[in-house]
């Protein structure tokens, strides 16, 4: 469910799909399920007489396309063909036949079978294709609910996310995505304010893909609040998302993180090591801090933190923060300037480029 | 005083006694990573300001300085004086020039003067794969890209502004130079926020229609610095051309869908628009959606101009037009892909749009240079900045009002060469909507360029 509060007098309930809307969004299947073989152009123009609202038609339809991936194969066919037919314009159907009889002889197909192919790869023309039979209708439901969710975001000037379980993916990815996660306790959740940079300095819309790319990671959490500040062109809202909510499968990232690559060369390197991946956070006043890795190494456990940028005020707190916790800790930080002999602080290890198991290993 | 970039910002941290980052103006506070920080592109004027107070700075960004020969045609005169202008004005600014007389050659001319690493912002993929291409004929080593699924950074890269977005925060302490092309878009289609992300000093925008709100563009690339328009440059840096508009008149069963379609939208649209005078389109169409004949109306909207973007009449005049042409290199414009698509299937000439891949878009440039080929399609791709030489012919299936798209189609068509007398020919369904966008076009045209000479 999502509610939209804002300052107009005007209230909006936006609802994402769920089991209730089943029906209609099989209706929108057996459209699809009938026009396979024909360009989804009629596909789509069948589906506008139909008494299924036009919203609804683009969000299944976009969630399909999803779900059906790639089209290289049909684009290598139609690339060739065009390279073959197109040229000065045909200004009368017997050049144009005659183009079409030339192509179909030189690649051995039919000239009704040329016209067609020709655009396969266009997404108003290509053929609707269902490789792998009916798809389910919650499955799309779900791609159009993520959908759905992220174009909201988009809109977004910052989040907040309220998370009981783990949180460290989430931290992760929004730091990647160039995002800074201010953490603190709220109860017994964690709550993470994820803005961009440039919003320290004004009201900015240019992280939204960047925030965007949080939400699909909301699907492996059972307990969440989302609340996100957004703009849809008529002032300020306030979106408030919350479970249920029908959402796909997190996909796994394809690249490890640092701390990834750092726990696997850490077990290969000695593999009498322990290694918890994502120990969970340690809690010091309201904040939370996420070590990434603990480590048990003669009977001794330490905490790994990577952190990708850090100024010497953070490190000092993160340290006081790691101490007053009674946690040994090691702060992995990149930094280009100082490499890793330079250092004094034990629990600081700089690292540029690769972070070396070795070195960690030596500060165990 | 210690200077890291980090994510769009610079990060401020004192190193030695007395040198309080909190002083510096518009510093915020970064709460997360406990750190001051200013957004990158004030890294010039911050540099500045600590020198002149006497802080030892210790700074971590800078932008490689370029090697290698460059080997750039020789510069028109008023290229040459656009390039002395922006220089004069502290190698920031807007270079204004007709489409056609060779904006990017000034680039290029500004790029290997500075020799330092640059950065080129472009609108379109298409526009990425000619900037790319165009630099790596000129110098002599590898260029770099950021979009249509390319990510390799060089010390000249080019980025669509939709990569951009993504990669300044990771790249903006790299680049001396940063050049914009179509940067009447900073603002809206390019965010501002980008070159805010980005350290280089030196800012060239390239546009040949200046945005009527300059401010986004003169608070973060500079006043425009030198401005020509085409009959500036007739004989000299465009060819001169004549415009035609051909009236289209739709069939009897065509005018009677158009009738029907425009009344069912106007029943909806005109009370609502008296009743609320200031509403946009947008708001008319999110209220619009919320009842059943709001929907209706809506799709009698899509209905009838879907009708006059290619009737019956368009379709016989453009095959006749074609015919007169025969052999000549055109571009031909529509409102629309589908209307691209259709006319791409009728007459088997070439589309252009988003959807064709960069190669085959390529190829399909190469054979239309060489001849090969003397029709090109398109809706909007060929709109901006696409290196189209010695196209003579242009034909407006369909358009908006918009003046600045105009201009741009027209451009297409007014490189210059010897004896070069361009057409420009625009079809306009009468009695329809069209006619009136089409007056606006030619009022906004003269107002512009003072109509074809």
């Amino acid at each position: 469910m999502i509610r939209d509060r804002h300052d107009a007098p005007e209230q909006r309930d936006l609802r994402l799909y769920d089991a209730t809307d089943i029906p209609w969004i099989a209706t929108v299947v057996d459209h699809v399920v009938d026009a396979r073989g024909q360009p989804w152009r009629i596909l789509r123009e069948r589906l506008e007489h139909s008494s299924i609202r036009a919203p609804r038609v683009d969000a299944i339809l976009g969630a399909l396309r999803r779900v059906l991936g790639g089209n290289a194969e049909r684009a290598r066919i139609a690339r060739r063909l065009r390279g073959v037919v197109l040229g000065h314009a045909a200004l009368d159907s017997r050049q144009r036949a005659a183009r079409l009889d030339a192509a179909s002889q030189l690649l051995g197909i039919d000239p009704p079978e040329v016209d067609q192919l020709m655009w396969i790869d266009l997404a108003s023309e290509r053929p609707v294709s269902l490789p792998d039979g009916r798809p389910e209708e919650r499955r799309l439901a779900a791609y159009a609910n993520l959908d759905r969710i992220q174009r909201a975001v988009r809109r977004a000037r910052e989040l907040r996310l309220v998370v009981w379980g783990e949180a460290h993916e989430l931290i992760r990815t929004a730091k990647r995505h160039g995002l800074l996660v201010t953490v603190s306790r709220g109860g017994d959740a964690t709550v993470l304010e994820i803005v961009g940079p440039l919003a320290l300095f004004h009201d900015t819309g240019v992280y939204g893909g960047a925030l965007a790319g949080v939400i699909p990671l909301l699907a492996d959490l059972a307990r969440f609040e989302l609340t996100v500040h957004c703009d849809f062109g008529y002032g300020p809202s306030i979106l408030r998302i919350v479970p249920p909510v029908l959402l796909p499968p997190v996909v796994p990232r394809g690249k490890p993180s640092l701390a990834a690559s750092l726990a696997r060369d850490l077990a290969k390197a000695a593999p009498a090591l322990i290694i918890e991946r994502d120990p969970p956070p340690i809690a010091h006043a309201t904040a939370l801090s996420f070590p990434d890795l603990a480590i048990e190494h003669a009977a001794r456990r330490t905490w790994i933190e990577v952190i990708g940028f850090a100024t010497e005020q953070y490190l000092a707190a993160q340290l006081a923060r790691y101490a007053a916790a009674g946690v040994p800790v090691i702060l992995c930080v990149h930094d280009k300037r100082r490499d890793t002999v330079t250092d004094d602080d034990p629990r600081i290890l700089r690292f540029h480029g690769r972070l070396a198991a070795a070195a960690v290993l030596t500060r165990l | 005083m210690r200077i890291r970039f980090d994510r769009g910002t610079l990060v401020l941290e004192g190193e030695h006694a007395g040198e309080d980052p909190r002083r510096i103006p518009g510093a915020a506070w970064d709460e997360e990573r406990r750190a001051w920080r200013v957004p990158a592109e004030e890294h010039e004027a911050l540099i500045v300001r600590l020198a002149a107070a006497g802080v030892r700075i210790s700074d971590d960004t800078g932008p490689a300085l370029l090697d290698g020969e460059w080997t750039i045609p020789v510069l028109r005169w008023y290229q040459r004086d656009a390039l002395e202008h922006w220089a004069a004005a502290d190698r920031r600014g807007v270079v204004a020039l007709p489409t056609g007389s060779g904006k990017t050659i000034v680039a290029l001319a500004a790029i290997a003067k500075l020799a330092v690493a640059t950065l080129v912002l472009v609108p379109t993929r298409v526009l990425l794969d000619q900037w790319a291409r165009t630099l790596a004929a000129c110098w002599p080593h590898p260029i770099g890209r950021l979009g249509d699924g390319d990510h390799q950074v060089l010390p000249i890269t080019v980025a669509t502004y939709a990569s951009a977005v993504s990669w300044a925060p990771r790249i903006g302490d790299r680049f001396g130079l940063v050049v914009i092309d179509e940067a009447h878009h900073v603002g809206a289609w390019c965010p501002a926020e980008v070159l805010e992300m980005l350290i280089a000093p030196a800012r060239l925008g390239l546009t040949a229609t200046p945005p009527e709100d300059p401010r986004p563009l003169a608070r973060h690339v500079g006043r425009v610095v030198y401005a020509k328009r085409p009959e500036d440059l007739v004989g000299d840096g465009l060819s001169p051309y004549v415009l035609e508009t051909i009236p289209v008149v739709l069939t009897r069963e065509e005018r009677q869908h158009y009738r029907e379609h425009r009344a069912r939208f106007s029943s909806v649209y005109a009370p609502f628009v008296r009743a609320a005078p200031d509403t946009s389109w947008s708001q008319f169409v999110r209220a619009a959606r919320q009842t059943r004949s709001g929907r209706e109306a809506l799709a009698s909207w899509r209905a009838y101009r879907s009708l006059i973007a290619y009737p019956a009449g368009k379709r016989s005049a453009l095959t006749e037009l074609l015919a007169r042409h025969r052999g000549e290199r055109t571009l031909v414009f529509t409102s629309d892909n589908a209307t691209t698509y259709a006319i791409a299937r009728e007459l088997l000439v070439t589309p252009i749009t988003h959807e064709i891949t960069r190669t085959e878009r390529a190829r399909a440039l190469e054979r239309f240079r060489s001849g090969e080929i003397s029709v090109l399609v398109s809706s909007q791709v060929l709109d901006e900045g696409l290196d189209v030489p010695d196209a003579d012919i242009a034909i407006v299936v369909g358009g908006s009002a918009s003046r600045r798209r105009h201009v741009q189609r027209i451009g297409r068509v007014l490189r210059p060469r010897d004896g070069k007398r361009a057409r420009i020919y625009e079809l306009a369904v009468e009695e329809t909507t069209e006619v009136g966008y089409v007056q606006r076009r030619h009022a906004n045209l003269d107002a512009t360029i003072g109509g074809g000479p």
